[in-house]
């Protein structure tokens, strides 16, 4: 048997128009971790199994190349890493004893780039993206339409990345290319 | 056609690109830039519309969006709009309009004869006449609505796209005249982030209706571009702000390309309809003119003052040769003075007796003549005004005296002064408070909503001239800029002045008395012209005891239908506070309630129509699906194979096929869709504990349970099958439908009750693709594609095993909802596809079918598992469903316990769970069917339970049913009657509700 193919639920599909760029980027393993992030071996953890600063600001991500990391909430946090999940996941739990979860799969990320991502966005998320309020280094779990996602800041020229649930994928994408033609 | 009205020179249009349009059928030419209204008057059309109760004759009186009565029905087909304002319509090439509410033709119409017997029609005419018998509304309704209707909808699906924004900004700017645009200005300059809304074409407000407003124009034009160079600034024309709601969200309406008519737009939306977060607001929306209401006040060719103006300067367009100007207040003399300049023959007709010397002067100069303290008391012509008379009015303005003198005119001119438009500042919850000194509401700042900070500036704040508009402006841009946390330097802003004369000592006159007392005699007052209400159905309101303003609103109608009283509210107030001898204070306003002016429906859902209307979520094996055929059913949002047929099958062919093959062989079933909770901490199983009403703590690792979970109420309201995958790790799954609901219910708990639990539960539903394989063969099947050893004594029932499948890393769960040995095999849902397409490769040897949700429903139902939502619905217990088995009787407590000794939870005769059987084991019975006490010879009939899933099986050789049945399990063995719709009987036997393999061997095999 051929070696299995790692789907993507858009099939790495994309959108490229004047003043916008939409694309989903491959396969990113993914893991939720949760947990007191004040405690010494939460801390602890964070620094010897991701080499991460566990004092990250409210929605804010940090990253260093091989892996990055998104605040959620006061206890959650969120890893996007190049390293094999389930070593991580297991070493987090046995260090700390809270949780972590494999989530590589349960979403997928847009890449979105042009003058026209803030104004493509808007049209189906109520979060306010100026510069002012949301600028390179942050991060937002709102709504685009009727879909959940985490929203991104990766620079303000702007390039956005945008999270979203599997199965709400195809009606963002959708979602997008109706709106890119109104904006 | 000859523009006749057209003047030779002036205006904002652009005579070099005349544009062909049609009215009623006839093709006329206006030019670009022209309304629709202006248009028509150019062209000499005065009569534009019927009344909507008496079907008078009517034209537009407004050149705004304030206008009453020239609704018309705009395009044809699938691109029609009823009661469009032509005073908003923008005219481009090609234009179809017609006249409303009349029949045969505007020129003719016969519902006309309304007005002979309109005597007879007063206010609350229907609600008398129309109460008994109560049956009979519904036939009532039909006709009073064809004969009162407007417009006519399109029948056809909306050919337009529309486009829907969230936007956010530290000052919105609501209003681009004079006052809005300074305060844009100020504000902008003080470093906020602006947006202007103007729902006109052109900004400029007021200025663009007088008569040096080329000059205007230029002031207007430096001052957003340079508002235009700034990026932190949005300017926003033809956008009408529609509702003011909660925490200064303001929503807009965005009218993108009707301008271009209909399917002109290319790509671009029809409409948008912004979704506006405001930090600080400044309403700046103008203010509006009142009629001054005498007899026989709405001929065609009667206008509000500043409307003539406005079609005089702004469109070159003369509506009458000679105007007869009929004021209370000094703005009008402006319009009388612009008027002749245009070259008409103009009156001025003044209610009042001490006119400036300097107003005197200034007609004199312009051979206008003046009647001081005179009125309007009759309007001679029907479909156009022809001529007033007018007379003296009595010191105190009650009544009229001495000689009448006739005027000859085809336009009256009138203005009752001037309402300041308060709408949003109301909207926004804040109070007005009356102003003597305009005789019209204002915004009271002192009392505005606090979470709704605004400031109004300009003519909606009571300040008439553009010198103080604009001052104003720049004081609230400022202020509101610095109340949103922006205070650079204070920019300074021109001003401006242009040829007006504002309100001046306003003589309020609200209603002008006739030679009759008013109701008596043919001549009607008309205050409400969009929903024909006179002065005398205010009087008979209050003869007959309805003197609240809110009561006189609904039983007289006024200020209802498409333009809410814009020019009447205040009007009928008035004459309401005159009868009851009150102020006009006293006797209130009533709520001004958003959309400001009509809007779309279709920009309101904007681009989330169709297939965005709600997500379509599929799994990551949806295509093998529908490469395989499959009927798809929407299960929550979801799509499901619902059957997969073959060549020649139809749904009962293909499930009845499936079905046996499940048991036969070996079935494959996509189970993705159901929720999927990953639960740890060292607190998980007290989780468990509390939300499932039977035992967690002794579950072994690898293990897996079913659970039941229950609301506060004691109700079912979820179930499923959780597996313990770690000292303190769960995998919990729910409902396809559920999913949200418990996740949200576990986190609820969590974050309100038991905050200092360690447990985390993140929803995984989407890690994972899920593929059921149930029936005998399963394990064969399996075997061939894992390493995890799947022996019966190895791998027993309700346990999970890690392992690959098919290569890939899998949990496979020994679970079944079948009754047949099942395994539940989970892989990441990247390697979903790649696990159903080695599956259905590997199952060819064991004849594998795949099958639908419908197959599936089949199969639970033989073996009496419930579903929940179908076989429970919010009201069953677990002891209704005969499933005491799983409620724990030594746990102290778990949601839902207390629930179960209440005095009804444990009443008898409640409708319990039970198998139906039909005497003829051919009869399918529909799902929802009665169960009667007692057959009568028509409905209704007692009802003791009903049918919850209904199938033909093929495993049980015929027909089975679940129901809820009073005192089911007490009735096991009697034979019930149910009574279908069209009046057949079907005897059942009641059973219990395992039809196939009742010893339960084969799902252990």
């Amino acid at each position: 048997m051929d070696s299995p193919v790692i789907a993507t639920p858009l099939s790495a599909v994309k959108i490229d128009t004047d003043g916008f760029t939409a694309l989903e980027l491959g396969h990113i393993s993914k893991i939720n971790l949760r947990g007191d992030f004040d405690s010494p071996a939460v801390v602890g953890a964070l620094t010897t199994l991701l080499g991460m600063q566990t004092d990250l600001a409210p929605n804010t991500f940090v990253s260093n190349g091989a892996a990055t990391l998104f605040w959620l909430g006061p206890d959650e946090r969120l890893v996007y890493t190049d390293r094999d999940p389930d070593a991580i996941i297991s070493q987090w739990r046995n260090h700390t004893g809270t949780g972590a979860v494999d989530v590589s799969d349960y979403s997928t990320v847009l890449r979105l780039s042009g003058q026209k991502v803030r104004d493509v966005i808007a049209s189906g998320a109520p979060f306010d993206m100026h510069p002012d309020n949301f600028s390179a280094g942050q991060c937002v779990q709102t709504r685009f339409g009727n879909a959940s996602i985490l929203l991104s800041n990766h620079a303000d020229t702007p390039v956005f990345q945008l999270q979203v649930r599997w199965s709400f994928a195809e009606y963002v994408f959708n979602y997008i290319e109706r709106v890119v033609k109104y904006v | 056609m000859s523009q006749s009205q057209r003047l030779s020179q002036g205006g904002m249009i652009d005579r070099s690109k005349p544009i062909s349009f049609a009215f009623d059928g006839r093709q006329y030419t206006g030019y670009q830039g022209d309304t629709l209204a202006s248009a028509l008057l150019a062209n000499g059309v005065r009569l534009m519309g019927r009344s909507f109760k008496y079907h008078r004759p009517r034209g537009a009186i407004a050149a705004g969006s304030e206008e009453p009565n020239a609704l018309v029905q705009l395009e044809t087909g699938a691109y029609t709009e009823p009661n469009t304002r032509a005073t908003c319509i923008e005219l481009y090439d090609g234009l179809v309009a017609k006249s409303q509410n009349r029949w045969p033709s505007l020129e003719f119409d016969i519902g006309a004869v309304n007005s002979l017997v309109a005597r007879f029609l007063p206010a609350g005419f229907y609600y008398k006449t129309f109460m008994w018998p109560a049956s009979m509304w519904m036939t009532y309704e039909k006709f009073i609505r064809k004969a009162a209707g407007l417009g006519v909808s399109p029948v056809e699906d909306d050919p337009d796209v529309y486009h829907g924004t969230y936007a956010h900004c530290d000052v919105l700017v609501i209003g681009g005249g004079p006052a809005g645009i300074s305060a844009a200005t100020a504000a902008a300059g003080s470093g906020a982030r602006v947006m202007l809304l103007d729902e006109g074409s052109e900004y400029g407000g007021a200025l663009l209706g007088t008569s040096d407003n080329a000059a205007a124009k230029s002031y207007i034009d430096s001052a957003l571009g340079a508002l235009g160079q700034s990026e932190n600034v949005r300017l926003l024309s033809r956008t009408t702000a529609t509702g003011y709601y909660d925490y200064n969200y303001i929503t807009a309406l965005e009218k993108v390309t009707d301008h271009l008519g209909p399917g002109n737009g290319g790509d671009a939306p029809r409409q948008r309809f912004w979704k506006i977060r405001a930090k600080q607001v400044v309403i700046a929306a103008g203010s509006i003119e009142r009629p001054l209401i005498f007899a026989d006040n709405d001929r065609p060719g009667m206008m509000l003052a500043n409307a003539v103006g406005v079609y005089i300067n702004r469109y070159g367009v003369l509506p009458g040769n000679d105007v007869v100007v009929f004021t209370n207040n000094d703005s009008a003399y402006q319009v009388a003075l612009d008027a002749s300049a245009a070259g008409a023959t103009v009156t001025v007709v003044d209610t009042r007796r001490n006119v400036s010397a300097d107003l005197k002067s200034k007609l004199e100069q312009n051979n206008i003549r003046l009647f001081e303290g005179h009125a309007i008391s009759s309007v001679q012509g029907g479909k156009g005004v022809e001529s007033v008379r007018i007379m003296e009015l009595s010191a105190d303005g009650e009544s009229l005296q001495g000689q009448a003198w006739e005027i000859v005119c085809t336009c009256v001119a009138t203005s009752g002064g001037w309402t300041p438009s308060c709408h949003m500042f109301s909207q926004s919850g804040g109070k007005l408070k009356y102003e003597e000194s305009i005789a019209g509401f204002i915004p009271d700042s002192s009392r505005a909503k606090n979470s709704c900070p605004n400031v109004s500036a300009g003519s909606c704040n009571g300040v008439f001239t553009t010198q103080e508009c604009i001052a104003q402006g720049v004081e609230a841009g400022i202020s509101a800029a610095g109340a949103a946390g922006r205070s650079g330097s204070v920019p300074s802003v021109d001003t401006f002045a242009v040829n007006e004369i504002p309100q001046g000592a306003i003589a309020p006159l609200w209603l002008v008395p006739t030679v009759h007392p008013v109701g008596e005699g043919k001549a009607k007052h008309f205050h409400d012209f969009q929903n024909d209400v006179t002065a005398a159905d205010i009087h008979l309101a209050a003869r007959e005891g309805f003197v609240s303003v809110e009561h006189l609103k609904r039983y007289t109608t006024t200020g209802m239908a498409t333009d809410q009283g814009k020019t009447s509210n205040l009007n009928a107030l008035a004459i309401m506070a005159n009868i009851q001898g009150v102020s006009i204070p006293e006797v209130g306003t009533t709520t001004f309630r958003p959309p400001y002016t009509p809007l779309t429906l279709g920009a309101v859902g904007g681009q989330e129509s169709r297939e965005l209307f709600i997500q379509e979520r599929k799994t990551p094996m949806h295509e093998h699906h529908v490469a395989s055929g499959a009927v798809f059913e929407d299960v929550g949002d979801w799509k499901r194979p619902w059957y997969l047929p073959k060549e020649g099958e139809d749904m009962h062919a293909a499930v009845q096929r499936e079905t046996l093959a499940v048991r036969e062989s070996v079935g494959m079933l996509d189970a993705s869709t159901l929720g999927k909770i990953d639960i740890q901490g060292k607190d998980a199983v007290k989780l468990l504990e509390m939300v499932y009403t039977n035992n967690w703590q002794k579950l072994a690792i690898g293990s897996c349970r079913y659970g039941l979970m229950l609301n506060e109420h004691g109700m079912i309201f979820d179930d499923g099958v959780t597996t313990r995958l770690g000292e303190n790790h769960y995998h919990m799954t729910t409902t396809t439908g559920g999913a949200a609901r418990v996740m949200n219910w576990l986190e609820e708990w969590l974050q309100t009750e038991w905050p200092e639990w360690e447990v985390y539960c993140t929803s995984v539903t989407e890690q994972w693709a899920v593929l059921a394989i149930n029936g005998p063969k399963a394990r064969d099947l399996l075997r061939d594609l894992t390493d995890i050893d799947v022996s019966k004594d190895a791998f027993p029932f309700m346990t999970m095993r890690e392992g690959t499948v098919a290569d890939v890393p899998a949990r496979v769960y020994r679970i079944s909802f079948t009754g047949e040995l099942s395994y539940e095999i989970n892989v990441p849902a990247r390697y979903g596809k790649h696990l159903i397409e080695a599956l259905t490769e590997a199952g060819k040897k064991y004849d594998l079918v795949p099958y639908g949700t419908e197959t599936m429903h089949v199969l639970r139902a033989e073996k009496g598992f419930i579903i929940v939502g179908q076989d429970t619905d919010g009201t069953v217990t677990p002891h209704d469903m005969d499933m005491d088995w799983i409620v724990s009787k030594t746990k102290e407590e778990y949601l839902g316990n207390r629930a179960q000794a209440r005095v009804d939870t444990r009443r008898e005769k409640r409708p319990q769970l039970i198998g139906l059987l039909t005497e003829d084991p051919t009869v399918v019975l529909p799902e929802g069917a009665h169960i009667v006490a007692e057959v009568l010879d028509k409905p209704p009939m007692p009802t003791i339970g009903h049918v919850t899933s209904s199938y033909m099986s093929p495993n049980a050789g015929r027909s089975i049913a679940l129901a809820l049945l009073q005192d089911g399990i007490n009735r096991k063995g009697e034979t019930v009657s149910l009574s279908m719709m069209d009046g057949t009987v079907h005897k059942a036997k009641v059973t219990d509700t395992v039809f196939v393999d009742k010893e339960g061997v084969r799902v252990r095999g």
